[in-house]
């Protein structure tokens, strides 16, 4: 029986006593508990005291968490927090160094609890640790040099102390002095400072700046991109970590006018590659929270393109035209001013003709071509990057495809401008980072124009899938849509540089797309959804009434056995079928292998089915069992079956074949009303099984079925039709 | 009291999930049965299966995966004809294979099995929407050409199916 719902049965301890079995009571208050077991140890002053799990959380029971409590768990008796708070307040402000770094260092384990932590902050406890930040150092500056390793400690529990009770989000952030700020800022810029305060200090840093837009301007002023860097250079990953979320933090609470400002500082500093060389490429494996910190890294760059991916071209701006004018240049190597190249008509004429070329839409004015949005003015740059620093492969592309006329050119212009649209999709360009997401790219790391490069790899492939496919500008969104699978695919495989990703795309060609679509295809059948199980369920037997019917149709037929006997095999037969009607066995020797059928007369013996017994197959045939037959092979052995009929009488066979074997098993098994099981029923059952759900779940292609079963209505309040089809 | 209302663009669509109907005016459904509707009224639709005209009546609109297109019915008919070419063949007698002129029954379920294979791949292909006009007409024709192929097969010399 279980115990009442409202009772558990827990362990006590308290510290010199035998620890006691306790029933709780939920329904009873705490504090009626609390007195109760402070009674059973003679202690005063219940109000005093607390229970806890007695485990490394060391969580204080209360009212709100009670419930969490386990049957089995062990408790102990302990000081009430509000008592432990007030202890620790004072011993921590002790005149004792080491009183006071061992009650630093309870502080900061006792702070993760929040129903202590509230206590403590009730103290005012922050303000307190803040002070001590302050001023309190510098009264030990001079102690430092004696007692440097008792200084670090006695900052790193005090700040750990401080991050934990923050951490409950209790108090708000925006309390804190710039002197503070200016403190912590300074344990970060300082080399050689001791790990654990710099990564507190690191940590303290990114909350300030995440959670209040009034510090993250302080901290800003306070420390800047070069004094971070250094901490990426060492090997720690735990303060590289906390150092690239401060950066990351910085870059999200930046003003918009800044965040530019910053990205630039950021290429000064070669933040890239120090990240690539001294993290990415560093022999310690990422862990998650690195990864998720790189990510972040990564979304908040490539947003840095938003700003040109919502820009529209202006088609007055010269600026911009002359972009267009330089991508004619480099492809078609012509003059941009043709000074004597005859009219005004003749020369626009010769524009439009190489702006069809180029693939624009718009032959006429290709500057309209950049005014949706996005990608916008985006696409332009990435045109005019691939065209100077890939010009070859420029040139090849615009050539190759302004010298077909038979509708299979893949149009630059157009593609290039959804390319840019749909790698910003894929980017999430202008998405904020999400929160537990670890999917940042490598490759990504490897180059300071990695979108530009990215772009100029997928410009290439969109080419060379286009033409696999043999595609025309009608099935434009079919290629994209290729394009974009390759893209992904080779993008899961997470390539360490773009050079890699490169190669993954020469494997994923459309033919090879095609493939893992097909057997994606073959494998996607849910076949353990309720609706498809029922309707197997109920295909089954339809399937075994068939297997059965041909059985017996076969016995009907009719099988020539040859004969068994202990001398020399002579090539005797015998002749054993089933009669129409299913109720007798009608068997007889033969002479030779009949040719067609075997007349009736023929068959003198008769063996009615309801007088059979049972069937035996194997070694456990009487026939099997004989002297001479023992010699007989294994092959013979797995042919041979017996009747077992009225009055202890046998019928043995051996059958020609296999198959053979299969068929009479099974069809004597259907006679007796059994089950068929030889092999043959099996794979005759799996090829029709598997054939007919295919063919009846054929359209149900992409469709989700659902996991619960989709609600039935009321029924139709009438049946009054609109048509009558009878 | 809603009236039952022709329905103008629910006109075709896929069960999802079985329904055993209650009484005369429900109609039985089967995940994969491909539905024709004709009218709606409270989560209702009137209609009857695609493959059979006769066989209708009403049921949920719930069970139902509404499609846009009409439910390709040619390559359908064939799969399901070279369907019953397999299960006559995995299933027949000595003598009616004999009389197929045929020895290699388990062969010859083989190639129309991979025949029917390829062309349920071919048909999910041209049914994805995802293939090149160019190519789209090659395949087109090479299915055309394949059930033609499979149709002769089926019918082979003396088979009476």
């Amino acid at each position: 029986m279980p115990p009442p719902a409202d009772i558990v049965k827990v362990a006590i301890e308290w510290p010199g006593a035998f620890p006691k079995l306790m029933e709780i009571d939920q329904k009873k208050p705490l504090s009626a508990i609390i007195k109760e077991v402070c009674e059973g140890w003679s202690l005063g002053n219940h109000e005093n005291f607390a229970l806890q799990i007695a485990d490394p959380t060391n969580f204080y029971i209360t009212e709100k968490n009670r419930n969490d409590i386990k049957n089995g768990s062990i408790l102990r008796l302990t000081t009430s927090p509000y008592q432990t708070a007030v202890q620790l307040h004072e011993r921590i402000q002790s005149s004792s160094m080491d009183a006071k770094l061992e009650a630093l260092k309870d502080l900061a384990n006792a702070s993760r609890d929040i129903t202590f932590a509230q206590e403590f902050i009730n103290l005012d406890g922050i303000s307190l640790l803040t002070q001590m930040v302050e001023s309190g150092t510098e009264r030990y500056q001079k102690l430092q040099k004696i007692m440097k390793p008792c200084f670090g400690d006695l900052l790193s529990f005090t700040l750990t102390a401080f991050v934990e009770l923050m951490d409950h989000g209790i108090v708000s952030w925006d309390t804190f002095s710039v002197a503070f700020i200016k403190k912590i800022a300074s344990y970060v810029n300082k080399s050689a400072m001791d790990t654990a305060v710099l990564q507190r200090s690191l940590a303290i840093l990114e909350s300030m700046v995440l959670n209040s837009q009034d510090l993250y301007h302080k901290v800003a002023q306070e420390i800047t991109i070069g004094q971070l860097i250094p901490h990426l250079q060492g090997t720690d990953q735990d303060i590289q970590t906390y150092t690239i979320a401060v950066i990351n933090a910085l870059f999200l609470k930046a003003p918009e006018e800044k965040r530019q400002e910053m990205a630039h500082i950021l290429a000064q500093k070669q933040l890239r590659s120090i990240i690539l060389s001294n993290v990415i490429r560093s022999p310690t494996p990422i862990n998650d929270e690195m990864a998720h910190q790189l990510y972040v890294l990564q979304v908040l760059t490539f947003n840095l393109l938003e700003d040109r991916m919502m820009t529209k071209m202006d088609p007055q701006d010269q600026a911009q035209r002359d972009i267009i004018f330089e991508l004619r240049r480099i492809a078609f190597d012509v003059e941009c001013e043709p000074n004597n190249s005859g009219s005004i008509e003749k020369r626009k004429s010769m524009y439009t003709r190489d702006y069809k070329k180029l693939g624009f839409i718009n032959h006429v004015n290709p500057a309209v071509d950049f005014t949706q949005i996005p990608p916008g003015m985006l696409a332009l740059d990435n045109m005019l990057y691939f065209a100077r620093h890939h010009q070859d492969a420029y040139i090849r592309i615009v050539l190759e495809n302004s010298s077909r006329e038979d509708k299979h050119e893949c149009p630059f212009g157009r593609s290039s401008i959804e390319l840019t649209k749909m790698l910003c999709e894929i980017l999430k360009v202008g998405e904020l980072p999400s929160e537990n997401c670890h999917d940042f790219h490598p490759m990504f790391f490897t180059h300071d124009r990695s979108f530009e490069e990215f772009f100029c790899i997928s410009i290439q492939l969109l080419n060379k899938t286009w033409k696999e496919m043999r595609a025309t500008s009608e099935d434009f969104n079919k290629v994209m849509q290729v394009v974009r699978e390759q893209i992904m695919r080779a993008l899961t495989l997470k390539p360490n540089s773009l050079d890699q990703f490169k190669s993954r795309l020469q494997n994923l060609s459309y033919t090879e797309i095609l493939k893992i679509r097909q057997s994606e295809r073959m494998n996607q059948e849910d076949f353990q959804s309720r609706p498809i199980l029922e309707l197997r369920e109920k295909i089954q037997p339809e399937i075994m009434e068939l297997i059965k019917q041909q059985r017996l149709n076969r016995l009907c037929e009719g099988t020539c056995f040859r004969k068994i006997s202990s001398r020399r095999r002579q090539d005797k037969f015998w002749y054993c079928r089933l009669s129409p009607n299913h109720k007798v066995l009608h068997y007889g020797d033969l002479e030779e292998s009949p040719q067609g059928e075997v007349p009736h007369d023929s068959l003198q013996e008769k063996l009615p089915v309801a007088e059979i017994k049972a069937v035996i197959t194997g070694k456990d045939c009487p026939h099997m069992k004989e002297k001479g037959a023992l010699k007989q092979n294994k092959e013979v052995l797995e042919l041979a079956f017996t009747i077992l009929y009225e009055s202890d009488e046998y019928l043995n066979f051996i059958a020609p074949d296999k198959h053979e074997y299969c068929v009479w098993t099974d069809g004597l098994n259907a006679l007796l009303g059994k089950e068929m099981t030889s092999d043959y029923t099996k794979s005759d059952m799996d090829t029709l099984l598997s054939m007919e759900m295919k063919l009846r779940l054929l359209d149900l292609e992409n469709i989700q079925i659902p996991e619960a079963p989709p609600p039935i209505p009321k029924e139709p309040s009438n049946y009054d039709f609109v048509y009558d089809c009878n | 009291m809603a009236p039952w209302t022709r329905t103008t663009t629910e006109r075709y669509g896929v069960v999802k999930w079985n329904f055993v109907g209650k009484g005369e005016k429900h109609l039985s459904l089967e995940v994969g049965d491909t539905v024709c509707i004709q009218e709606v009224c409270d989560g209702w639709y009137r209609g009857h299966l695609a493959r059979n005209k006769a066989q209708q009546g009403v049921f949920p609109a719930s069970v139902v995966h509404l499609k846009e297109v009409i439910i390709e019915k040619q390559g359908l008919i064939c799969l399901q004809k070279f369907y019953a070419f397999v299960k006559f063949l995995c299933v027949c007698t000595t003598t009616e294979m004999r009389r197929c002129g045929e020895a290699y029954g388990m062969l010859r379920v083989k190639q129309v099995q991979r025949l029917m294979w390829e062309l349920m791949e071919w048909r999910s292909q041209l049914l994805s929407g995802t293939l090149p006009s160019d190519e789209f007409k090659e395949l087109k024709q090479k299915v055309t050409s394949k059930i033609d192929y499979g149709n002769k097969y089926v019918s082979g010399p003396g088979c009476s199916r």
